[in-house]
């Protein structure tokens, strides 16, 4: 449940892990990421959770296209 | 857009008590370890094993509408219009240009399905369990470490070299860059998770933002201003443009990649706007719309995209700038 002290960012729990929420409804791993999420960019390649496509790196093709 | 007043929503809307109750039913160690186990298995296996969890589905689509119904209350609550509205207000995005986006995304999802048409990934599976890689089924690949990155990109952008000095590179969870203005330096993580194939792939896109803001601050401009959609576009243009010029067989993986951003951010919009409907069969039908030639029904494997559950639209600026860019090409 929500937990805000004085000068501290809220936290809220999540299934037993403890995430903070900005003002848009979206939940961050940290106090940081939540506040300066506007400092951040980041990559839109990402297949949620799972770690990308997990295609194992041992599997994939070898390098052979160089210009 | 959703316009309905805040009191035709239910009752009990706490955003805090709606995140408790959504987890509580669906851990986050539970959407890690099924999204381990069921894409590292052959996809023939997978509908199985996701039957053997045994999941609470119904339970658990109704407290994902009374997460994403709070969610939308919290924009009300800001005088927003809509959760979408909130959204695009925040990342700096004008309504004529989510507009614009809106109308011209089917033809863009065509243009993306265009290496589909010509035949060129045959073996892609269209299930609702599928995570078809086109980057990784490729038979060669430009780039075999950080260093090819930054090489290839510093080559056409030589601005990149006196910036080397000022990278930190750091293996993470998921793949950002940073500028911290104190110490003017920059903070690229990438992934650690991914193979070097999506590695290098991230590395490029997070560098093409440190290009973008070297040229601001070079030119005493405060990149931050721009917002996160035109600091998505500026990089995306650079990414864009590499690939399309050096690399074709990279950068239609890469616009099939792409569908995927349009698929998350096409089912987040629909949800944000009516969330009173089967979820599932919303998730098959943005699938189904992104990739022609898919055929799915339901797709329950919305509740294990951490990024719907976690930071719903947070890839709506890539979404829009990469239609924006798209746009140029395809009606020239």
């Amino acid at each position: 449940m929500a937990d805000q002290k004085n000068n501290q960012v809220p936290s809220i729990q999540v299934g037993g892990r403890t995430m903070y929420p900005d003002s848009q409804g979206m939940l961050h791993p940290t106090p940081g990421e939540a506040i300066g999420e506007n400092q951040r960019v980041e990559s839109d390649q990402s297949r949620g959770a799972s770690g990308g496509c997990n295609q194992d790196a041992s599997k994939v093709p070898s390098t052979t296209e160089k210009k | 857009m959703n316009t309905k007043p805040i009191n035709e929503l239910v009752d009990d809307l706490s955003f805090n008590k709606s995140v408790n109750d959504f987890f509580s039913t669906l851990t986050l160690d539970q959407v890690e370890s099924i999204n381990t186990d069921l894409f590292k298995s052959p996809p023939s296996d997978r509908f199985k094993i996701w039957e053997s969890y045994s999941l609470p589905m119904a339970q658990i689509e109704k407290k994902f509408i009374q997460l994403t119904k709070s969610r939308i209350k919290l924009a009300f609550q800001q005088d927003y219009e809509s959760y979408v509205d909130m959204l695009i207000n925040k990342y700096k995005v004008t309504q004529k240009t989510y507009d614009n986006f809106i109308s011209v995304i089917d033809d863009i999802l065509e243009y993306c399905n265009k290496p589909f048409f010509e035949k060129k990934f045959l073996m892609w599976d269209y299930s609702p369990f599928s995570n078809s890689c086109a980057i990784c089924d490729l038979s060669s690949f430009p780039f075999d470490s950080n260093d090819d990155v930054f090489d290839f990109l510093s080559k056409l952008y030589p601005i990149l070299h006196s910036f080397k000095s000022k990278i930190n590179f750091i293996d993470g969870d998921g793949s950002s860059m940073r500028y911290i203005k104190e110490t003017e330096k920059f903070e690229i993580t990438i992934d650690k998770a991914e193979n070097i194939r999506h590695r290098t792939l991230n590395l490029l896109h997070e560098l093409a933002h440190v290009i973008c803001f070297a040229q601001d601050i070079k030119n005493n401009k405060d990149p931050f201003i721009k917002g996160k959609y035109q600091l998505e576009k500026d990089a995306l243009t650079i990414v864009h443009s590499v690939l399309r010029n050096k690399y074709i067989d990279l950068y239609r993986a890469y616009l099939i990649e792409t569908l995927f951003t349009f698929r998350r951010v096409l089912f987040e919009l629909e949800l944000y706007s009516n969330p009173d409907q089967n979820i599932s069969k919303l998730f098959a039908s943005t699938f189904n719309r992104c990739f022609r030639n898919a055929n799915q029904d339901v797709n329950p494997t919305y509740i294990i995209d951490q990024k719907i559950l976690l930071r719903p639209l947070s890839n709506l600026p890539h979404a829009i700038a990469h239609g924006e860019i798209l746009k140029q090409i395809i009606y020239l």
